[in-house]
């Protein structure tokens, strides 16, 4: 999927039939082995053997669920770091740990009749399941995307077409269409194609256009860098608009044991700070103090 | 004839020498709440931290993975003793092991005050002193890098509690000896450590700290050979006071228990593994039964301390 992002398909039946939109996954990338044996070790740990790296993966990666399919759970992501790097290094058979669904969910209010999701580069693939949800529930959904494109040299030729966007962005969009969403691709660098600007402007525009909604009549549900969902819910606030944002943050139990993942909320004193994988990884936009970091 | 792995610290005696250690199972919820989780091989379980007045914590992030390790900065972050006792406890349902609070503190009154308010539950069946926190009043140096500050605490817990009392030290000191001393002489009913080593995460694109607290603690399997070496300068001290030491400090597998039972602990504790494997209390009681087994050792006595030392 381009070099800079990857999808994985997992056979996981029960983490299918109750994953939730908005919801994820924790994978362990590489396995301990303490095992009773003949010859015991203290630990070892699998790991690519084509990969020059020496460190095994430790803590569990949290990967949002970007679509199901009947027993599969699929998850697209970018490629960050180590992690990622291996699961997108894995082919099958291989068999993986993980733990899930984990996390709230996004929550659809059901008197609202259009949807508005507003997704920046890798934040589009779990809004992916959010879509389909919506749809099912007859409503008019709105997708916007923002990407960039990534040539080898800098480049800031506009007749750079959609085709040199994060190929997965344009992928991804084009499986929103498929459901009947309307959708829009934003590109600060004006690729062909795609509007030039920011995805964020994309989600002004439609708001101001009134495109004969009344803002009692929608929601906005947004996933992608701090800095977006921070204007996603600047806008959104002015408009009167609830707004739901997916949020990410480095993870180490995953399960709301560690206190590790928190991201700054507007309550008060000790209250501050909240669990991403427990009070989140959906956060009603208004509850976050998005200057807290 | 099976193995017998009981042990105790004190009074509290545990069926068997596997800790939960503070800080890595919150209040005793999240984890049970996994399919499956088990609490076979759980000796006891040590809840997260608890300060006087409840503590936001630090900014994140708070969690930073390294090679062979973690660094967290979670900043104690908890509910405060008051929600603790009237709240969590109370609705904390019944669990097959002992629960063992630990009490951080910025001030000697802190501490005495969390030992008296904490000894009145009928939860708790012992008290880990968490003394690696930053002495306030002396420019924030931990108060476990100072014998007459850690003994000043432990006498000031020791005063309002008849239960267990272990004191865990910081491993962010030259010598645990004098530290380890100090608390024997003021009460401790056993010694716990290391708590996490002093680290420094940096991001090189930001030229800044990565974790939001600036510094942090490193835990996991990077720091067993540090946390063995304290382990042994602190039973040596500890053993002439028949006093016991619960070990811990990168455990991930029976062998690294065994290896602390040979250092000098009476029992062990595990952190950071149960991150990346959830049941590795009940493997790693398995696993020394079975190693005990082969090498015809009958009770954990025999093992504690065993390390041979020609010197």
């Amino acid at each position: 999927m381009g070099s800079s992002h990857s999808r994985i398909v997992l056979q996981a039946p029960v983490i299918a039939h109750s994953a939730r939109p908005g919801q994820f996954v924790s994978i362990f990338i590489d396995k301990p082995e303490t095992s009773v044996s003949p010859h015991p070790n203290t630990m070892q740990f699998w790991h690519a053997r084509s990969s020059p790296e020496l460190h095994p993966c430790l803590l569990p990666r949290p990967f949002s669920i970007h679509r199901v399919l009947g027993d599969k759970v699929e998850l697209a992501f970018k490629i960050t770091g180590r992690g990622t790097r291996k699961l997108a290094g894995l082919r099958p058979p291989a068999s993986l740990d993980i733990i899930g669904p984990l996390g709230k969910p996004f929550s659809p209010d059901p008197h609202r009749g259009v949807s508005v999701l507003v997704g920046g580069g890798a934040g589009l693939f779990p809004l992916f399941l959010l879509a389909e949800a919506l749809r099912k529930s007859a409503k008019e959904v709105y997708v916007f995307g923002g990407a960039e494109w990534r040539l080898p040299h800098d480049c800031s030729d506009s007749s750079v077409t959609l085709s040199f966007l994060e190929s997965d962005v344009t992928v991804a969009i084009d499986q929103f269409e498929e459901l009947g969403c309307k959708s829009r691709v934003a590109s600060e660098r004006g690729a062909k194609g795609a509007y030039h600007g920011r995805v964020t402007d994309l989600l002004k525009l439609f708001l101001e256009s009134g495109a004969g909604r009344s803002p009692a009549e929608i929601e906005v549900f947004a996933c992608g860098p701090w800095e977006m969902l921070k204007t996603v819910a600047r806008i959104s606030r002015r408009w009167g608009i609830p707004c739901q944002t997916l949020l990410e943050q480095r993870m180490a139990c995953g399960l709301g044991a560690c206190m590790g993942c928190v991201v700054p909320t507007r309550a008060t004193a000790y209250k501050r700070y909240k669990r991403v994988c427990r009070e989140g990884a959906v956060f009603d936009a208004q509850e976050i103090d998005w200057d807290g970091t | 004839m099976e193995p017998d792995i009981s042990t105790r610290l004190g009074k509290l005696e545990l069926h068997n020498p596997i800790v939960i250690a503070s800080g890595v199972f919150g209040f005793g919820t999240e984890f049970p709440e996994i399919s499956d989780f088990d609490f076979d091989g759980v000796g006891a379980i040590t809840l997260k931290s608890i300060t006087l007045k409840p503590s936001p914590g630090n900014p994140p992030p708070r969690i930073a993975e390294t090679a062979s390790g973690i660094v967290n900065s979670i900043g104690l972050q908890n509910p405060g003793v008051e929600e603790l006792l009237q709240r969590i406890l109370p609705s904390l349902p019944e669990l097959p092991c002992p629960i063992i609070a630990n009490l951080s503190g910025s001030t000697v009154e802190e501490y005495r005050e969390l030992a008296r308010l904490v000894s009145s539950s009928a939860r708790i069946s012992a008290i880990e002193v968490n003394i690696s926190c930053p002495n306030v009043k002396k420019g924030g140096v931990a108060f476990g890098s100072d014998p007459e500050a850690s003994r000043e605490i432990t006498s000031a817990v020791r005063s309002e509690t008849d239960l267990p009392v272990l004191v865990k030290l910081t491993p962010n000191v030259t010598d645990v000896k004098p530290i380890t001393l100090s608390v024997i002489e003021a009460g401790a009913d056993a010694i716990s450590l290391i708590n996490t080593l002093r680290a420094l995460v940096i991001d090189p694109e930001l030229r800044k700290p990565l974790l939001g607290g600036k510094y942090g603690g490193l835990s996991g399997p990077a720091i067993k050979p540090v946390a063995l070496y304290h382990l042994r300068q602190a039973y040596l001290v500890a053993r002439e006071y028949g006093i016991p030491v619960l070990g811990m400090g990168g455990i991930g597998s029976f062998l690294d228990a065994v290896e602390f039972f040979l250092a000098g602990a009476s029992a062990v504790a595990v952190g950071s593994a149960l991150f990346w494997d959830h049941l590795l209390c009940k493997r790693i009681k398995e696993g020394l039964v079975h190693w005990m087994k082969e090498h015809g050792i009958h009770s954990l006595p025999q093992l504690t301390g065993a390390l041979q030392e020609d010197s």
